[in-house]
């Protein structure tokens, strides 16, 4: 329940404000870590909300009042008059119309303004001083505005609004007191209980009512802004550059090839880091289990409160509440786990949990330094002239221009692009973006184009990068032709037409950037998870039941490995699925892999190596995998990776949803589990006739 | 989705889409729905003074201290007349509004 007991008590503090106006700047500077995420159910907006302390600014520290608010950092809006699912959830708060705490007027709203263009962002500020709440206008950014030669009376400006009036800067930490002071004046506990009742900003007006707005807002900032003519940089000239058909299509994929650089070259580090403290906390949990033969008395009750812990801890991060349902769940199977025995509930801590964690965060670097670096262009306002130049060339599709920032981070995960598409107003561009976005090549899929990679063009580095940007161009190919596809049959219609706001260039704050990433990473962290978490415990079962009879004897772990996996569900599984994949060069071996890795792609390869008879160790030294992959031959004698397999394996691991967090993320941001699964079917069958067509061209030209 | 409604009256106006750089007055909007409201919130509403910066699909206007980006579909829908030959806008001639430095 997002509105709970401790916080329902607190007066609710709205902040609201334009887009590109600095609004999340300004609650990251106010809340710092304290920021708290809260989603509601049935729909797809994040809230973040702190507690934060406001007071009484007094010259005699000993009697300074202090009260807590909440502050509630609602998503831009450019009028009450809404244009997107985000914006009527900012609307309906405001109006005390929403869910939880939200539900009743707010106790106070602070209005955003940008001190940079203050008569087109004073407009909403006019809406919700009509609505006669408490409210205190924050002109931001005034550092920018003073460089720039704006000089703004705010006495007067709070004179003609009526209202108080703060000037702050998120960035340089400016205004911040004041800011608190005057939110505490509004919402202090003995607060006169006087109704308030301010002339309507927009008075008898028949026409046009965002005209009326429009020339109210003129009025006033008229009347207290001054502007020094020729004071400033000018970036017009810059601004038709980055904005022109030629050079802005240059410098944006200038922009985004060093972004990928950037994520590539500085992730590396952090990125085997985290591999090696996992390796290790594998170790030290196998040395931490007893290895002899252990009394039940004791045992069961130990590893059902290893495993409940588990459970709570999972249940926390992914805000499941403890019904009677999600109880039982989870105490069953802690009795289950605890039941196990002592080996298998090794195998289950160390490959299952430890290893299913570290397949998740592993890739937390690559998408936090993405999340960084996109937010600096946010911040800096170039992000709006992407859209704008990739507007002409994805209006073609299908797509909107905005579409182009999801896709950039699809290209580290497609769970952060998913979820970054809710900058997109219309429900069928966001549908269409959610629906292509996982065509595209991320991280996970790496491992796997690096081992077909070693496998075919071992000797000729050229080659192999040839293949690498071969499977890139094929993913944003399939993405621009699904896109298409679904504008002419299941998502009808055109991409709603552009309008956006070209915001002023402006430096971007580090800070900031580093707060929105940690927040985003969480939000992440949470999503995904829990989900991987689960699904690598039941693979972890499936390749691990039923258990070889103990009858059978072997001279190596690498022996008994392989026959394990060839006998547990998985193996059976893979066995079972042949005569479906064999038209894609696949056998039965590749068929487990394919089944493994269908909850996370980079599975496969250590299911290669297992089921190879590699051990699982094998997997970190691809040499050694590659030299056993090429020595394997069909009964017939063939070869098992001839060129046809392998770019048949790479085309299918381009193509297919191979990720269940994906889906989730899907299913939750669409609403329902239809384009989850609609995903699913049409990029399986995308994968599998492609598959085919290289295979089968491939064999008969001779390269099998 | 957009209704294009052009009234018989209003013809002998031009729209943003064929019109050269330069200042002008906003007339009528003639687009519904969401496209109405997100043209509106932004500035491009009548009696409005819209500065045509680049021409092109999508083009770059400026209004008061913004700048937005408007795709040739919408543009269409928007009638305007040169600001300076406003006679039945004469009041809305952009004085108060301050240049922007950016």
């Amino acid at each position: 329940m997002p509105g709970s007991d401790a916080t329902a008590t607190k007066p609710v503090v709205l902040l609201v404000g334009n887009p590109n106006v600095g609004k999340t700047s300004l609650f990251n500077a106010l809340a710092g870590m304290r920021a708290k995420t809260a989603n509601y159910p049935g729909i797809t907006v994040d809230l973040r909300k702190a507690m934060i302390d406001v007071a009484a600014v007094d010259r005699d520290a000993r009697c300074q009042a202090t009260s807590q608010i909440e502050l509630v950092d609602l998503p831009g809006l450019y009028s009450m008059e809404t244009a997107s699912p985000e914006e009527e959830v900012a609307a309906r708060s405001i109006r005390g119309e929403f869910q939880g705490e939200l539900s009743r007027l707010p106790d106070a709203v602070v209005v955003v303004v940008d001190a940079t263009n203050i008569a087109r962002t004073l407009v909403l500020a006019g809406e919700i001083l009509d609505r006669n709440l408490p409210t205190i206008v924050a002109v931001n950014l005034i550092d920018a505005a003073e460089s720039s030669g704006t000089e703004i009376r705010f006495d007067e400006l709070s004179e003609k609004l009526g209202c108080p009036v703060i000037p702050v800067s998120a960035r340089k930490a400016r205004g911040l007191g004041e800011l608190r002071e005057a939110i505490y004046e509004l919402t202090k506990p003995a607060k006169p209980l006087l109704p308030i009742a301010r002339e309507p900003c927009v008075a008898g007006c028949g026409g046009c009512p965002f005209a009326a707005r429009f020339e109210w807002a003129d009025g006033v900032a008229g009347a207290s802004v001054r502007q020094t003519p020729g004071k400033g940089v000018k970036l017009e000239w810059l601004d038709r550059l980055l904005t022109s058909q030629g050079i802005g299509l240059v410098t944006l994929l200038g922009v985004m090839l060093s972004v990928f650089f950037l994520i590539f070259s500085l992730a590396d580090l952090p990125m085997s880091a985290i591999e090696d403290g996992f390796g290790w906390a594998g170790r030290v949990i196998d040395n931490l289990l007893p290895t002899g033969p252990l009394s039940t008395v004791l045992w069961l009750p130990l590893a059902t409160g290893i495993s409940l812990s588990v459970f709570a801890v999972a249940y926390w991060l992914n805000e499941t509440k403890w019904t009677r349902w999600s109880t039982s769940v989870a105490v069953l199977t802690s009795l289950v786990i605890g039941s196990l025995p002592l080996e298998d509930f090794r195998s289950l801590a160390i490959d299952g949990v430890v290893g299913g964690v570290a397949g998740v965060v592993v890739f937390l670097p690559q998408i936090c330094i993405l999340f960084f670096f996109i937010t600096l262009l946010e911040d800096s306002g170039y992000m709006a002239r992407g859209a704008f130049v990739m507007e002409r060339l994805m209006r073609r599709v299908g797509l909107p221009g905005k579409a182009f920032v999801p896709m950039l981070s699809a290209h580290a995960c497609a769970i952060p692009g998913i979820m970054a598409a809710r900058t997109i107003e219309t429900w069928r561009d966001r549908l269409v973006t959610i629906l292509v976005l996982p065509l595209l090549t991320c991280s996970a899929r790496l491992p796997v184009y690096v081992m077909v990679a070693a496998l075919l063009f071992g000797d000729s580095p050229w080659k192999a990068s040839l293949m690498f940007a071969g499977a890139y161009l094929l993913g944003l190919l399939a993405a621009f032709s699904t896109a298409f596809l679904l504008k002419k049959t299941v998502v009808p219609g055109e991409a709603a037409p552009l309008v956006l706001e070209l915001p002023n260039y402006r430096m971007p704050s580090f800070r900031n950037a580093w707060f929105t990433t940690v927040e985003r990473a969480t939000v992440f962290l949470r999503g995904a998870g829990t989900t991987i978490l689960l699904i690598s415990v039941v693979l972890w079962a499936l390749a691990t039941y039923p258990k070889l009879p103990d009858d059978r004897t072997f001279s190596s772990d690498r022996e008994q490995a392989q026959a394990a996996l060839e006998y547990s569900f998985a193996g059976r599984c893979g066995q079972m699925v042949e005569p479906i994949f064999a038209p894609l060069g696949f056998d039965w071996k590749i068929d487990v892999g394919i089944i493994t890795s269908f909850a996370a792609r980079e599975v496969l390869v250590s299911t290669l190596s297992i089921v190879y008879g590699l051990g699982e160790d094998a997997a970190e030294e691809p040499a050694g995998l590659v030299e056993t992959l090429r020595r394997q031959r069909r009964p017939d004698g063939t070869l098992v990776f001839s060129t046809a397999t392998g770019l048949s394996l790479l085309v299918f691991f381009v193509l297919a949803m191979q990720c269940l967090p994906t889906q989730v993320v899907t299913k939750r941001e669409t609403g329902s589990w239809r384009w989850a699964v609609f995903q699913f079917i049409y990029m399986t069958v995308l994968a599998y006739v492609a598959a085919l067509i290289v295979y089968q061209s491939l064999s008969a030209a001779g390269y099998a | 989705m957009a209704i294009v409604q052009v009234p018989p009256d209003q013809i002998y106006s031009t729209t943003l889409a064929d019109i050269q750089p330069g200042r002008y007055v906003c007339k009528d909007v003639h687009a519904a729905g969401q496209d109405a409201v997100r043209l509106k919130r932004l500035g491009v509403c009548q009696g409005r003074t819209i500065e045509l910066l680049g021409r092109g699909d999508p083009m770059i206007l400026k209004i008061g201290t913004s700048r937005v980006g408007l795709s040739r579909q919408l543009a269409k829908l928007v009638l305007v007349d040169p600001a300076s030959v406003s006679p039945l806008n004469p009041e809305s001639a952009p004085v108060s509004v301050p240049a922007s430095a950016l």
